[in-house]
């Protein structure tokens, strides 16, 4: 009797532990750290910095322009989005540090009002709202990855210019009719570099194949197909998929090498898929160059002898030779060992940028301005107009520099940053 | 006196289930307790084993206080119960079941001659040493529970109802084994609804209504009273 | 065939694994009623207590691994002493505290270690030959190590005095009690044990996988499946059912694509539980 409620009570729990991590897991872009819902470090609902009057009476000899953020400061997608805030506001102090935003000769102050959105669309709607119907800002950074579903059809509406960190390529996200729309990282470009550097740096390497975690592949597969092919490459085989919520990834290897492919590409997934796989790889006695985002240290201190024939795109070490300036600068801001993500803060990076080149601080005429700019400083270097039939829309989308290592035996070789190829 | 229940009240579920009784058992004797059911005959075994606590009232060993003791340091006093529904583990062969009972036991060869006397005694168990005790018959689940009981080399056994939902000649088989346990000197408090059984083994015994003793005497003046004879013995 | 190969191994390293997890979930349920949810955190932080001896300490692998086992099991013995046995087996309050028990260990690694995905560096390295293919030392060792550790709870559980008295209080509490049986020792032994088997998991979790603060949350859900599959207080049904987890999770991902395993594998365990209710091997 007692037993048989326990049952009913266990499948329940069951199903709300399988549940809640898989729900926490759909929509997760390459960026992503971890995979599990209820852990968030960080925290609480953090209001803006913005202290309204202030304006007027200190600063007397700069204005400030507030600009909105929208991140996730609460809930699964924090484990990105925490760390974002932190950057994004080194970002700010270092436009300021400048001396601001010059329009028409006069410097304006950038102050950031960061909204939450909670990690869902509701959160990226109320946070939307607030900061263009409460706050009546013109320039907003954010969100990332798909939340934009929520929050473009607000901005245009309002006619308010938001540069998106990054996203999940649904048209819904950014069209031909979204002209306020624009995309601090055409999310294509980083997998571009990623071939680039394997065919570099690895030349005979003529078909790879292709591992991707299940959930976010789809949007990306036809535009992931045509890189293979402009980059000079071949797909071994079909693409391997996999969940992320698995614990042994040796299936996946083995999978992976009856392929036989000459080289493995891993575009979109998380740190433990990433090792998991490579470890597995290793472990069978495959030695083809594999490549995927990374975070140098991390690959050496998990994979260790493993760590072996990896090209990493995306590691931001202040040791790298050739990392840009404005990017060793922001490391140098904080705890320079940190895992910058680099998203939301180059968006604003942009933005700064464009504004000054329009001269303006109208939201329409920053952005006609923007759409006949086809270079402008990114925190990677010199950034440049990527995906223009993609998206539909002239110089929205935007692209830069990618680092890159080389790590063999569990030792990181820093090579000069790529440039992706511009996506049609 | 060897076991001496003296005065004890208990309360079962809160309520009432014996009231100031005395029961005395002397070494090397059967006693029994009967009544009808709920008259808290088994409350009283449970109470002496340990499994309930009492309100009032004390329980002696050779003299010694043991109504604060753990049911484990009765058991190693050698105050077994093998009780009522028999208790076994169903899902464990039998031979577990009888080594289980000797858990408390730490001398090996005491432990082996236990065991050749309890399938000596009942020859049936040794064929089906390997069988999971919940497969037996209910009469061998009863040899079982009583053979369990033996291993922990008791010097007092107390037994609950063992002749409960068992055919006629198992029970006389059972008032067989008693005398026999009764022979090696071991003493025996038996607790029965059966009152022919428990007379007829018993060498003194209690009769219990409500939760008193309204009789009290030997086996043979028990059997004689009116009262009994007419609520226990059918006439 | 290559692939086979693998496979296989890949199945019996993962199958006792689960095992591991599920027999020391299965004690810890059957005797104390406690649904332990921190098991998987247990698990966790063994492999990170195993990972911070071996890469902090500098200790080597082999003496790593039983020093964890151990303060594990020792840990346990505080656990039942101190979290469980004051919340007499009520449901409720025990979740509670297992939930807590959970949240503290994975906040606390979470937070000092961070979220980045760590390693136990291997107990043996390089490969080794198998025939035509090369398989990694380590894996081969983990292998016997577990198939050893199977051969051993099994004689544990069935042939040993402690095994017979857990099973007999499983069965028959009170029966227990009269055999002189003290069900706080064994309450004691079988949470002490529960967490060492889950040490032993997650050492070799952290050794051949991957180590993250959220490992244990995933282990956890296939757990609770092993358990209600196998049958609430079956110790036999973990091992069959046991197996049958790490062939499919260990063998699926091999033949079809990404979440459609987790998905069928759980179609598979409803299916099962609705032909038997009770699991495979459950009493009653």
């Amino acid at each position: 009797m007692k037993k048989t409620a326990w049952v009913s009570v266990l499948m329940v729990l069951m199903i709300l532990l399988a549940v809640v991590p898989a729900l926490a897991g759909c929509g997760k872009a390459e960026e992503t750290t971890t995979t599990s819902a209820p852990t968030q470090t960080t925290a609480g609902p953090t209001p803006t910095t913005a202290a309204p009057s202030s304006t007027e009476t200190t600063t007397a000899q700069m204005e400030t322009l507030q600009i909105g953020v929208i991140l996730s400061l609460t809930d699964w997608f924090s484990v990105v989005d925490a760390a974002e805030k932190m950057d994004i506001e080194y970002v700010a102090q270092m436009i300021n540090e400048d001396g601001g935003i010059k329009v028409q000769g006069k410097s304006y102050k950038v102050e950031l009002v960061i909204e939450d959105g909670k990690s869902s669309l509701d959160g990226n709607t109320a946070a939307a709202n607030k900061l263009v119907l409460d706050k009546k800002l013109k320039f907003v950074v954010g969100p990332g990855a798909f939340f934009n579903l929520a929050t473009t059809p607000i901005f245009e509406q309002n006619k308010v210019l938001h540069v998106a960190n990054y996203n999940g390529l649904n048209p819904a996200e950014m069209n031909k009719d979204t002209r306020y729309a624009f995309l601090g990282l055409d999310p294509i470009t980083q997998q571009s570099a990623a071939l680039k550097a394997l065919k570099l740096y690895y030349p005979n390497v003529k078909n790879v194949a292709l591992a991707s975690e299940d959930a976010t592949f789809p949007a990306f597969e036809p535009h992931f197909r045509a890189l293979v092919e402009r980059t000079g490459l071949t797909l071994a085989g079909e693409p391997i998929l996999y969940a992320t919520q698995a614990e042994d990834y040796n299936p996946i290897a083995a999978k992976i090498k009856a392929l036989n492919p000459d080289a493995v590409w891993m575009p979109i997934g998380i740190d433990p898929t990433y090792f998991g796989i490579v470890k597995g790889l290793r472990t069978l006695g495959y030695q083809g160059p594999i490549t995927f985002p990374v975070d140098a240290p991390s690959v050496v201190g998990a994979l260790g002898d493993s760590a072996t024939g990896i090209v990493g795109i995306l590691s931001k070490q202040v040791e790298d030779p050739y990392i840009a300036a404005p990017m060793k600068r922001l490391l140098l801001m904080g705890d320079p060992k940190r895992h910058v993500f680099g998203l939301a803060p180059n968006a604003l990076y942009l933005l700064k940028h464009a504004i000054e080149a329009a001269d303006s601080l109208d939201p329409t005429v920053v952005r006609d301005k923007w759409e006949t700019l086809t270079s402008l400083p990114t925190l990677y270097g010199d950034g440049f107009p990527s995906g223009n039939q993609l998206y539909g829309l002239p110089n929205h989308a935007w692209a830069h520099p990618i680092p890159v290592c080389l790590i063999n035996d569990g030792k990181v070789e820093y090579k000069p940053w790529i440039l992706p190829d511009v996506t049609p | 006196m060897f076991v001496e229940l003296k005065n004890i009240t208990v309360h079962y579920h809160k309520s009432l289930a014996v009231d100031d009784v005395t029961i005395e058992v002397p070494e090397g004797g059967v006693v029994t307790i009967i009544g009808a059911n709920g008259a808290g005959k088994s409350t009283i075994l449970r109470a002496l084993a340990g499994l309930v606590s009492l309100t009032r009232g004390q329980i002696l060993f050779q003299g010694e206080r043991i109504d604060r003791l753990e049911t484990a340091d009765r058991v190693r006093r050698g105050i077994v119960l093998v009780p009522e529904g028999r208790q076994l583990f169903p899902y464990l062969p039998v031979i577990t079941n009888l080594r289980l009972g000797a858990t408390l036991r730490r001398d090996r060869a005491g432990i082996a001659e236990s065991l050749e006397y309890v399938f000596d005694l009942f020859p049936r168990l040794k064929e089906r040493a390997k069988q999971d005790a919940g497969t037996l018959s209910g009469g061998e689940q009863q040899m079982l529970a009583i053979a369990r009981g033996l291993m922990a080399n008791p010097r007092l056994l107390c037994l609950d109802e063992p002749s409960v939902g068992l055919a006629p000649i198992i029970v006389e088989l059972v008032g067989d084994v008693i005398r026999e346990i009764n022979r090696k000197g071991i003493s025996v408090l038996l607790v029965e609804q059966n009152a022919h059984l428990a007379l007829g083994v018993a060498q003194r015994g209690y009769v219990l209504e409500v939760g008193r003793v309204v009789f009290q005497g030997d086996a043979e003046a028990i059997r004689c009273s009116e009262m009994v004879r007419k609520a226990y013995l059918g006439g | 065939m290559e692939i086979a190969v693998q496979t296989v191994i890949n199945v019996v390293l993962l199958g006792v694994v689960y095992i591991l997890m599920g027999i020391g979930f299965a004690f810890i349920l059957n005797l104390l009623g406690i649904f332990n949810l921190a098991h998987g955190a247990i698990f966790m932080s063994a492999a990170y207590g195993c990972y911070l001896l071996v890469v902090k300490l500098g200790l080597p692998g082999f003496a790593a691994f039983p020093v964890t086992v151990l303060a594990a099991a020792a840990f346990g013995i505080l656990v039942e002493r101190f979290l469980f046995r004051p919340m007499k087996a009520d449901f409720n309050r025990t979740m509670m505290v297992c939930i807590a028990l959970s949240t503290v260990l994975v906040t606390t690694f979470n937070r000092f270690l961070g979220t980045r995905a760590l390693a136990i560096p291997p107990f043996l390295a390089g490969t080794t030959g198998l025939g035509p293919y090369r398989v990694q030392t380590d894996r081969i060792l983990a292998f016997c190590i577990g198939i050893v550790l199977l051969v051993g709870i099994i004689l544990f559980v069935d042939r040993s005095r402690w095994g017979a008295q857990m099973q007999a209080v499983t069965q028959n509490r009170e029966g227990a009690a009269l055999q002189g049986i003290r069900f706080s020792r064994v309450a004691m032994l079988a949470v002490s044990v529960g967490f060492g088997l889950a040490a032993i998991g997650g050492v070799f979790m952290g050794t051949l996988y991957n180590l993250t603060p959220f490992i244990g949350d995933v282990t956890l859900i296939k757990v609770l499946m092993l358990v209600i599959l196998a049958g609430l207080g079956s110790f036999n049904g973990i091992f069959y059912v046991g197996g049958l987890l790490g062939l499919l999770y260990g063998a699926l991902p091999v033949v079809l694509p990404g979440a459609v395993v987790d998905a069928l594998a759980s179609i598979l365990v409803l299916a099962l539980l609705l032909i038997r209710p009770r699991g495979f091997f459950g009493h009653e």
